[in-house]
């Protein structure tokens, strides 16, 4: 026991023995069987990044838990294996939440076995013959969780790394709470001041059995669900499969003329993916290049650059694009893709916006109008992102912010006053107020740039440029007004139409979930809603898939709103094993879960290369490298090819 | 809810000057920019953030969090640090996904009315910072007396006081809630 112990060394060490000691005592187990739980003590914490979220320490330690030969109903003892599909926001807070709920789980075992005195000593372990409900028993079959993350690029996060404004930096803050789930559960261990003793004593247990590898989890990067691997063959190499992927892979369409054939109309979502340096869309850059310094708008500049940054004079760095950008949809997107066009080099320098980008976006663009056909009580933005846009000037971005009181009262029916009542208007009764102060002070029109906020205004057709037929010219858009009860206002056109001139269309108007290679053979996605068809995350049918995030709820929401979207997912899992279904489902003994070693050998077979955790970390290293970056602000310089992100990932070092 | 509180709640949430508390010292909470910087240019060391807060022999309050499965933990927290500090010190279920820069709402806690109105009497205005008001508007299942964990910083008149962190319904997207769209 106390060799166990030594392992972790310094004080860390004797606290953990003091606690092991009393927790050992309590649960009443033999100290046999103790050195026994602790034999896979994680090495200490400094060497752990390398070693413990290895797939090779994974892969040897599976094995020696899971006995694949033996049938799940043979082994009780056996760890949960878990796949989830995606390594964003909601694909991480369901490995959190779901292995922390797992430990609590295992806590009530403990307690179980506390309460009663006839301990076991033998291999079935404490509680097995405890069980109080059913389900619980049923819970019992497993020791420990064994979570993978799969994920279709090298790098994890998702939409915090390619989504999220490079100019939010503070909202990236979660990735490295994200991160941590791979270092471990509570790895801080700062002398406790609890005073209560049920919370400490569930402190202790929580970091023992943490300590305990019964959570253990895995990284899979560049392993594409659907082409590296089948969802059929996931499903069987796990006990449970979360898909998380998101709706990254298409957008809703207005279907006006001119949207498809035009150059110039891009979706919000590539402009934005493009912006974070995402590795599949750096074709974006050269038609940004080409609609924001045509040839015509450059040689007013002085300096023709034919789409090829040649030119590296400190001026053009900060030349202010003339052209004009629309942006056509009013949520946080629209406004993201306004922002980052007008604030330009200079106040994307400090970000981790990629040094190839800011070379296309220079100084900014002169004129960003953000269009929607409805008025601003039912803006889907919200309040953070429009006070930005009104305080750009006085943060010295040079940009004036206008929106136009006429389109203010005309949005002001009775039905939008209706909407603003009560406390649920709270948040839109300071949004309209804030609106309403823009509206009043459009006072400075100095600035060299502006962002305006046009309400009521119906993009009918994409007309060309006079002197590019392929190329976007102008919005033709149609003035609405609104008509209905509150909460169902229609737009309903006026013949009244204006035209925008426009020589880029940024196209925000939402995203489309898009199912998997396989899924239409199951029958469980909603292609009309775009999301797979589940019930409280659970996916509809015989089968063990479940779903979190986007694609479970559609594409809205902040990150925020995954933690309440991944706990209702991970209750859903519970109940499925609490209630048997797992074991049901398993019960014809065809299935034996291989989990992490059978993910590995396959793609092996396959020639995958996938990237493990500790290959995202050179990859993270290697972005972070001051020799990389522009500045000391900068946070890190993305790598923005998957060559290059794999290159970094795979080299020996 | 007593009438002179609700006024002021609506008085706090339509009619306070949008700029009035962001210049000054507050007393409630860290001030934004400073917490800002330091958390970015950290943003690459393991050592979490949380870990900065006053030390171990700063004097302490029992507070109560009533969780979301109604079970309540009773902690003891550390005079100066902020709640979001304590709960993740003491393992309390209290997310903190922008780590405690106010540019999130998962900290999201809600206070018992008492506490709220003498929190918001020791404001310099009677009113939230601007930016948490904000954040606030996002945050899931909203009421009168919700804050930011981040934003709360522990005194020594908390000793006693309850924090209740706000419910995970299972099937809450029927339930009324409508997503904030990003």
């Amino acid at each position: 026991m106390a060799l166990c112990i030594a392992v972790r060394g310094g004080g860390g060490g004797t606290a953990t023995a003091r606690l092991l000691t009393s927790l050992r005592r309590s649960w009443c187990l033999p100290a046999q069987q103790t050195v026994q739980r602790f034999r896979h003590i994680p090495p200490p914490l400094c060497c752990r990044q390398s070693t413990t979220s290895t797939i090779a320490t994974d892969v040897n330690n599976a094995p020696s838990h899971n006995s694949p030969e033996q049938n799940a109903h043979h082994n009780p003892r056996r760890r949960l294996s878990v796949a989830i599909v995606g390594a964003g926001p909601s694909g991480f807070y369901t490995a959190k939440y779901l292995s922390s709920t797992v430990l609590k789980k295992l806590q009530s075992t403990a307690a179980i076995a506390l309460a009663s005195t006839s301990a076991a000593d033998d291999d079935g372990g404490a509680a097995d013959d405890n069980g109080g409900a059913v389900g619980i028993h049923n819970f019992f079959n497993y020791r420990g969780i064994d979570i993978d993350i799969l994920e279709r690029l090298p790098t994890p996060y998702g939409l915090v790394r390619y989504g999220v404004a490079p100019d939010h930096p503070e909202v990236k803050n979660v990735e490295k709470e994200f991160a941590s789930l791979f270092i471990e559960h509570g790895s801080t261990s700062d002398g406790e001041t609890t005073t209560t003793i049920p919370s400490s004593s569930s402190i202790i247990a929580n970091k023992l059995i943490a300590h305990n590898s019964i959570s253990t989890l895995s990284y899979f990067g560049n392993v594409d669900v659907g082409h590296s691997i089948s969802l059929s063959q996931l499903q069987s190499l796990y006990d449970i499969v979360v898909l998380a992927y998101g709706c990254q892979a298409s957008d809703k369409r207005l279907g006006i003329p001119g949207e498809a054939e035009l150059e110039g109309v891009l979706s919000a979502r590539e402009f934005v993916a493009w912006y974070n340096g995402h590795p599949e869309f750096g074709h974006i850059g050269p038609i940004v290049q080409r609609c924001l310094w045509p040839k015509s708008l450059s040689e007013e500049e002085g300096d023709a650059t034919d789409g090829n940054n040649n030119n590296s004079s400190s001026s053009s760095d900060t030349a202010i694009s003339k052209a004009r950008v629309v942006v056509i949809g009013q949520g946080n997107v629209a406004l993201d893709v306004a922002r980052i066009l007008s604030k330009g080099t200079s106040g994307l320098i400090d970000t981790d916006t990629p040094t190839s980008v800011l070379e296309i976006l220079k100084g900014g663009v002169s004129h960003v109008s953000i269009v929607g056909r409805r008025g601003h009580v039912q803006g889907a933005f919200t309040i953070k992102e429009v006070r930005e846009l009104t305080k750009l000037n006085d943060e010295g971005y040079d940009v004036a912010f206008l929106v136009r009181k006429e389109e203010l009262e005309m949005g002001m029916t009775e039905s939008s006053v209706a909407e603003l009542k009560g406390t649920a208007g709270r948040p839109k009764t300071r949004l309209v107020k804030l609106l309403q102060e823009a509206a009043e002070s459009t006072d400075d029109n100095s600035a060299s740039k502006q962002v305006e906020l046009r309400f009521l205004m119906n993009p009918k057709r994409f007309e060309p440029d006079d002197s590019n037929k392929d190329r976007v010219g102008s919005v033709v858009c149609e003035r609405t007004k609104l008509v209905g009860e509150p909460f169902h206002q229609q737009p309903i056109g006026t013949n009244e139409t204006e035209i925008i001139p426009a020589d880029l269309v940024l196209v925000s108007i939402g995203y489309r979930g898009m199912p998997l290679e396989g899924m239409k053979e199951l029958q469980i996605f909603d292609d009309k809603k775009g999301v797979v068809k589940n019930v409280q995350g659970k996916v509809t049918g015989k089968n063990n898939l479940f779903v979190t995030g986007w694609i479970k709820r559609g594409p809205l929401g902040i990150i925020g709103t995954n933690i309440m979207d991944a706990k209702e997912t991970v209750a859903s899992i519970i109940e499925f094993i609490e209630s048997g279904e797992l074991n049901a489902q398993q019960a014809d003994g065809s299935k034996v879960s291989l989990g992490r070693v059978g993910l590995t050998e396959l793609l092996g077979r396959e020639g995958v290369e996938f990237i493990s955790w500790p290959q995202f970390m050179k990859i993270d290293a290697a972005e972070c490298d001051r020799a990389r970056l522009r500045s000391d602000a900068q946070p890190r310089e993305k790598f923005i090819s998957t060559g290059g992100l794999l290159k970094i990932a795979l080299q020996d070092n | 809810m007593n009438q002179p509180s609700y006024k002021r709640f609506l008085t706090k949430l339509f009619y306070h000057a949008p700029s009035a508390s962001s210049s000054g010292q507050h007393i409630l909470g860290l001030t934004n920019t400073s917490t800002m910087n330091r958390h970015t240019k950290n943003q690459r060391t393991t050592i979490r953030w949380h870990g900065d807060g006053p030390g171990p022999n700063a004097p302490t309050v029992n507070l109560t969090f009533i969780n979301p499965d109604d079970t309540q933990t009773t902690i003891s927290a550390r005079v100066g640090e902020t709640l979001l500090q304590c709960a993740h010190r003491t393992g309390i279920e209290m997310e903190g996904a922008c780590e405690g820069v106010c540019a999130c709402s998962t900290c999201h806690v809600i206070l018992t009315q008492e506490l709220y109105d003498q929190l918001m009497d020791e404001t310099e205005d009677g009113a939230l910072k601007e930016n948490e008001e904000d954040m606030l508007d996002m945050a899931f299942g909203l009421t009168h007396t919700s804050r930011l964990g981040c934003q709360i910083t522990v005194t020594e008149g908390m000793e006693g006081s309850v924090f209740t962190l706000p419910k995970a319904t299972r099937n809450f997207y029927v339930d009324g809630h409508k997503p904030t769209p990003h």
